[in-house]
């Protein structure tokens, strides 16, 4: 596992501007125009608080939610695994002595790893200097939240990409999933602007551990229950989806043919 | 005699919408996914002003109704996007990395084109008429009869929020040349494509100055649907005119300049 985290350290430094604008230029554009957004949003609606939250809320919100999302997203890898069942080049993976899955997720987490540790200096500076209700010692809970949720999401990636054996393409499957999560993790705009009783729904679903309750519990608007609770819930979806996907993906392998020398 | 041995763009742009169309019709389950997102992305988009609607009446004096008529030329201009470029330019740094361009380039038509038009998927053409259907109604509701005069400025806005849009995000994608891999420039693209899925009014004046005239993302949606709904004087169709021939035109040159530096990749 060790050695597919450094391949994607590797792979990732090898074309250095692509690593640039992952970890530092693309951070920066994003959250400029997300605290312009919102900062000028509160002037435009001339109101002091939404939804009960005052504009300092949504501004550590806005800064937080997006290092978070970048951690917790998963389209490039989800890309990757399905082009290797598509083109048939998986036949060179299934045929080392490593499984699909540890192959892939050892990459994954590496690559998670290194792109939280190399953009957390953006939001971390910004909280500092604009002072807020973020409380960075509470960071290394709400990362390790979005690790376990990383387990959950890869799992789901392995769900979509056994489709991929039966029905060739499925990257359309991926972008609906996006969407879906885009909205139910609060990456859009906090869950507290929900109706409530979609805010009670989201909380018993996996995605608001990507985004929502890490930065609800970093920025102190959410306590050590909601947060254990978040750690319940995504460990539990994450069994069932992983039990899911390893059906699943037994199913795809025997229908499956490789060809080729 | 010259003439009739320059490329006819017009016949081979009708050929490549068969042979997409032919070719989209083999992954059938694919197709409907894909047109099935793109009416969820549409749900993503109007539920997060609805959310906000919820806890205000207005924001710098737009009320919902303003902002479905925002949105349906947003999402006009992404359906045409769609149809025509979209998936041509996100994977335009993974062909030119695997040599796809020498290709292009040993064929007799513009290089351009080729790369941009290769793959089209004409059956976004349901999306299409939605999202018209969807910015008439709106417009509608908001303005009373919608008359042939707004009708066409609709189009010519659209028309020129896409050549903007296409030209921008041309250059972003052609970074590859000279970059190798681009993937994450394609990611900075859509950092940047997130600020016009908001009206321009949400920024600051700094900010919505970019937004018009530096880097004219203003022009995907926003100015189209200030020019649609009377907001900003018809003018601005000049100017929309002005800026789309401009950046097309950059485009067309930062290409030709990449060209000049690219050296071949495949054997």
């Amino acid at each position: 596992m060790r050695a597919y985290a450094d391949l994607a350290l590797r792979t990732q430094l090898e074309y250095r501007f692509n690593a640039f604008a992952d970890w530092c230029l693309n951070p920066l554009i994003s959250t400029v125009v997300e605290l312009a957004m919102w900062w000028t949003m509160f002037q435009a609606m001339g109101v002091a608080t939404l939804g009960g939250y005052t504009r300092e809320y949504y501004l550590s919100y806005a800064t937080w939610a997006l290092f978070f999302s970048r951690i917790s997203a998963n389209w490039m890898y989800e890309f990757r695994m399905m082009q290797e069942v598509e083109s048939g080049s998986i036949n060179a993976i299934l045929a080392r002595p490593v499984s699909f899955y540890e192959f892939y997720l050892g990459q994954f987490l590496g690559y998670k790893f290194f792109t939280a540790v190399f953009s957390l200096w953006l939001p971390a500076v910004i909280s500092m200097v604009m002072g807020g209700t973020t409380d960075l010692a509470r960071l290394p809970v709400s990362v390790l939240l979005v690790f376990v949720y990383l387990v959950f999401t890869y799992n789901l990636t392995f769900c979509v990409v056994s489709f991929a054996f039966r029905l060739t393409k499925v990257s359309s499957f991926t972008v609906t999933k996006n969407f879906f999560i885009w909205l139910a993790s609060g990456e859009l705009f906090p869950l507290d602007l929900l109706p409530t009783s979609l805010k009670t729904l989201s909380m018993y679903l996996p995605f608001a551990s990507a985004c929502y309750l890490p930065v609800g519990f970093l920025t102190h608007r959410l306590g050590w229950e909601e947060m254990a609770r978040g750690f319940t819930v995504t460990l539990l979806w994450s069994c069932i989806v992983g039990g899911l996907a390893m059906i699943l993906w037994r199913r795809g392998l025997r229908e499956y043919t490789g060809t080729g020398a | 005699m010259q003439a009739n041995n320059r490329p006819q763009y017009w016949r081979i742009l009708k050929t490549l919408i068969k042979t997409s169309f032919i070719a989209e019709l083999e992954f059938r389950a694919n197709i409907a996914m894909k047109i099935f997102n793109d009416f969820i992305w549409y749900f993503v988009q109007v539920s997060v002003f609805e959310v906000l609607y919820l806890h205000t009446s207005q924001i710098s004096g737009w009320g919902l109704g303003k902002i479905r008529v925002f949105l349906g030329c947003l999402f006009l201009a992404d359906t045409i996007n769609m149809m025509f470029y979209h998936e041509n330019l996100e994977q335009l740094s993974e062909r030119i990395r695997k040599g796809e361009l020498d290709l292009v380039l040993a064929k007799p038509v513009n290089s351009q084109f080729m790369m941009s038009f290769f793959r089209l998927h004409p059956s976004y053409l349901l999306n299409f008429i939605f999202c018209f259907a969807w910015l008439l109604h709106s417009l509608h509701l908001e303005m009373g009869a919608v008359s042939i005069g707004v009708i066409f400025k609709i189009l010519i806005m659209i028309l020129c929020s896409n050549v903007v849009m296409y030209s921008l995000r041309f250059m972003v994608a052609t970074s590859a040349i000279v970059l190798g891999r681009a993937e994450n420039l394609a990611q900075i693209w859509y950092s940047l494509f997130r600020m016009s899925l908001r009206p321009d009014f949400v920024y600051p004046p700094w900010l919505r100055y970019v937004l018009l005239f530096l880097l004219p993302l203003g022009f995907i949606a926003s100015v189209p649907a200030h020019v649609v709904l009377g907001i900003r004087p018809d003018y601005w169709v000049l100017i929309a005119l002005s800026i789309s021939v401009l950046f097309f035109t950059m485009a067309s040159i930062f290409w030709h300049t990449l060209l000049r530096k690219y050296t071949s990749v495949s054997s």
